[in-house]
C-alpha cells in the first residue's frame, strides 16, 4: 500500500520547486505506478508555454522586433525569474502593481541580461509604448466628457474654467527616450520600413480608447507638461499655468476643444 | 456530518444544447447568430463559454463584446485559475483579489453556469499557468472543498468542478469519481465531465472509463467538455497531452456519445485553444455535438414514454 499519510502542503511544495526549477525528484515520493518520472514536464512545460504565450500577447512589437525563437529565449528566462503572480496573464510582464508585484520584463533585462539592453537601449521605450498601449484598450471608457454637456453646461451658466476636468481613465502619458513611435507602431501593427534610423530624442506620447480603439498622438512639449499636469490630478488651470511656463504662446482654447473632440476629458468624480 | 449545504441538481439547470469557448477573433461572427430568427433555425442551442481571467479588465472591447454576446445567448463562465486544490496553501491576498474579481463579472454578466477545475495552480505567490493534479487524500480532499466553499460563497452561487487529465498516477486513497462526487457531496457543486480528460486519462494511465461513468451520479452532471489532445512525439504510444490544438478526436466521440447514453443529455461544449481555426469550422464540430446530444435526448424520451406505458 502506498504511503498516503504526507502532508498535502509538502506535495504542493514539492510540486513547486519542481515548477520553478524542472527538480523532479522531491516528487517521485508521490508517484505510483511504472510510468516515467519525465512525464511530468507535461506540467512545467505547459505552464512555461502558456506564460511565454502571455508576454508574446502583452509585447507583440518586441517579439516582431527580435523574432519569435530570441522573443521565446528571452521570455523563457524571465519565467523562471518571475514566475506571473496573478492568475491572469493579461499585463504579466507590465510595472509592478498591487496584484502583480513582479519586476517588469524590462527591469528584468536591465539587472539580469544587461548586454541586451546594452545591444537594444530603445528596448524599454517599446517596452513602454506596448505597455501603455494595452492598458489603455483594457482600461474603462466611460465618463467621457462629451460636447452635449458642455453645451448644456455653459447654457446652465456653469463656468467652464472652475469645472473639475480630468484626462479619461483609458489615457496614458509616455515619457520616451528615443523618437521610436513610427517604428513601434510599424512593428506593431503593419509593414517594417528597412533602414529606419533611431534617433536619441526625448518626446511624449498619448494613448487613449475611443470608440473601443486605441489612439495615439505625439506631444509638443507644452501639451506633454500640460497633459502630465492632468494626469497627475492637477487642476485645469494648475495644469495650464505650468504649459504656460513653457510656452507663453500656448493657446489652452484649441487644445480644449481639441481634447473634447477627441474624447479625451472626463468630470472628476 | 453530512453537509446541509443546498446540493446541485442538474435538472435544476437552465443550460442545454451546445456550445463553443468564445475567442476574440470570433465575436463578430459569433454576433452574427444573434438574430433570433438566424439562430433558432441554422444553430439552436447555441450558448458561449469563456475563460474568466480573460476577462478581469476594466473595459474596452474584450468587456463590450462579451456584454453583446451574453445579451443575445446564454453565457458560461469557466474558471482557469481558482487553484481551488490549493486554497489553504496559498496567499489569501491573491485569493481575495480573484474571487473579488470573479464575483464582479458574475454580477455583472449573471452567466448560466459558472465552473472551475479540481486542480491546483498557485503556490507560494507563483501562478503556473496550468492545471496540475491533486492526489485524491483525504487532506487533499478538505482542501479542495474549502477552495470550492470560499469559491461559491464569493459569487454567491454553485461552481461545477472538472476533472482533470491524468499523465501519472499520483498515490491516492480513493478513485478519481469517487474523489470528485465526494467533493461535490461536500459543497454542493455539480460535476463538469470533460469527455476529453477522461480519455487521455484512460489512455495515459489505464483509468476504466466505464466504471468512472458508472460511479458518477447523473443528477450532479451540469455540463460535458469535448476537445481535441496531441500526441507526445517523443512518447507517441504511452502521452497523450490535453492540447485543446486539434479537432475533437474519434475515440473522444464515441466516448461522448456513451457518456449521455449513461448520463443522459447535458450540455456539451467544444473547446479549442490553440491553432483555432474558422469560426465555421468549429461550428460544425459544434453541429456534430449538438446532434449526438439531440438523439441523446430522443432516446431519453423514447425510454421515459416506454417506462410510462410499462
Amino acid at each position: 500500500m502506498p504511503d498516503t499519510t504526507f502532508k498535502h502542503s509538502d506535495y504542493l511544495d514539492s510540486f513547486t520547486q519542481f515548477m520553478k526549477s524542472g527538480e523532479n525528484e522531491p516528487l517521485a515520493t508521490y508517484l505510483e505506478g511504472a510510468r516515467p518520472i519525465g512525464f511530468l514536464n507535461v506540467y512545467r512545460n505547459g505552464y512555461l508555454k502558456a506564460s511565454v504565450s502571455g508576454l508574446e500577447s502583452n509585447f507583440p512589437a518586441l517579439v516582431t522586433f527580435w523574432g519569435e525563437d530570441y522573443f521565446r529565449q528571452v521570455a523563457n528566462a524571465y519565467v523562471d525569474y518571475a514566475p506571473p503572480n496573478s492568475a491572469t496573464l493579461v499585463g504579466y510582464g507590465f510595472d509592478a502593481t498591487h496584484d502583480e508585484p513582479n519586476p517588469s520584463f524590462f527591469e528584468f533585462m536591465q539587472t539580469q541580461l544587461p548586454e541586451v539592453v546594452a545591444q537594444f537601449p530603445y528596448v524599454i521605450d517599446i517596452c513602454r509604448l506596448e505597455q501603455a498601449w494595452l492598458q489603455a484598450l483594457n482600461e474603462s471608457s466611460e465618463g467621457v466628457l462629451t460636447l452635449e454637456t458642455v453645451q448644456d453646461l455653459i447654457a446652465r451658466g456653469e463656468d467652464l474654467a472652475e469645472l473639475p476636468l480630468q484626462l479619461v481613465d483609458s489615457s496614458r502619458v509616455i515619457e520616451l527616450d528615443y523618437d521610436i513611435l513610427p517604428l513601434w507602431s510599424q512593428l506593431r501593427f503593419g509593414e517594417v520600413t528597412e533602414g529606419q534610423q533611431i534617433e536619441v530624442q526625448e518626446n511624449t506620447v498619448i494613448f487613449w480608447q475611443r470608440d473601443l480603439q486605441v489612439q495615439a498622438k505625439q506631444l509638443m512639449e507644452a501639451e506633454a507638461v500640460f497633459m502630465k499636469s492632468l494626469k497627475q490630478n492637477e487642476s485645469f488651470d494648475a495644469a495650464t499655468s505650468m504649459a504656460l511656463g513653457m510656452d507663453e504662446n500656448f493657446d489652452v482654447s484649441t487644445l480644449f476643444a481639441e481634447l473634447l473632440n477627441a474624447q479625451l476629458l472626463k468630470l472628476e468624480n | 456530518m453530512k453537509s446541509q449545504k443546498v446540493q446541485f441538481d442538474s435538472k435544476q439547470s437552465t443550460l442545454s444544447g451546445a456550445g463553443v469557448n468564445l475567442k476574440p477573433q470570433h465575436y463578430e461572427e459569433a454576433l452574427s447568430l444573434a438574430d433570433s430568427s438566424a439562430q433558432t433555425k441554422a444553430t439552436p442551442g447555441l450558448w458561449f463559454e469563456v475563460h474568466t481571467e480573460n476577462y478581469f479588465v476594466r473595459g474596452g472591447p474584450r468587456l463590450h463584446y462579451l456584454q453583446a454576446i451574453a445579451n443575445s445567448f446564454p453565457l458560461s463562465f469557466h474558471g482557469v485559475g481558482g487553484s481551488l486544490g490549493s486554497f489553504t496553501e496559498k496567499p489569501a491576498d491573491m485569493t481575495t483579489r480573484h474571487l473579488s474579481q470573479v464575483a464582479g463579472l458574475v454580477k455583472r454578466f449573471n452567466p448560466v453556469m459558472v465552473s472551475e477545475h479540481a486542480t491546483w495552480s498557485t503556490s507560494q505567490h507563483a501562478y503556473f499557468a496550468d492545471l496540475m493534479p491533486l492526489p485524491r487524500t483525504e487532506q487533499a480532499l478538505a482542501c479542495l472543498c474549502e477552495g470550492i466553499d470560499h469559491y461559491q460563497e464569493a459569487i454567491g452561487r454553485s461552481i461545477l468542478i472538472e476533472n482533470p487529465t491524468n499523465y501519472l498516477d499520483f498515490v491516492s486513497e480513493m478513485d478519481e469519481a469517487d474523489f470528485l462526487m465526494e467533493a461535490v457531496q461536500r459543497t454542493g457543486a455539480g460535476l463538469l465531465l470533460d469527455v476529453n480528460n477522461l480519455y487521455l486519462s484512460y489512455r495515459n494511465t489505464a483509468l476504466d472509463p466505464k466504471h468512472y461513468l458508472e460511479a458518477l451520479d447523473p443528477a450532479k452532471v451540469g455540463e460535458i467538455h469535448i476537445a481535441g489532445f496531441d500526441v507526445d512525439p517523443n512518447f507517441p504510444n504511452d502521452l497523450l497531452i490535453d492540447s485543446h490544438a486539434a479537432p475533437v478526436d474519434e475515440a473522444v466521440w464515441e466516448l461522448l456519445a456513451t457518456a449521455l447514453t449513461k448520463l443522459g443529455p447535458k450540455p456539451v461544449l467544444l473547446e479549442r485553444d490553440d491553432n483555432v481555426p474558422s469560426f465555421d469550422e468549429l461550428m460544425q464540430e459544434r453541429n456534430r455535438a449538438y446532434d449526438l446530444l439531440t438523439a441523446s435526448n430522443n432516446t431519453e424520451h423514447e425510454s421515459q414514454l416506454a417506462v410510462a406505458h410499462a
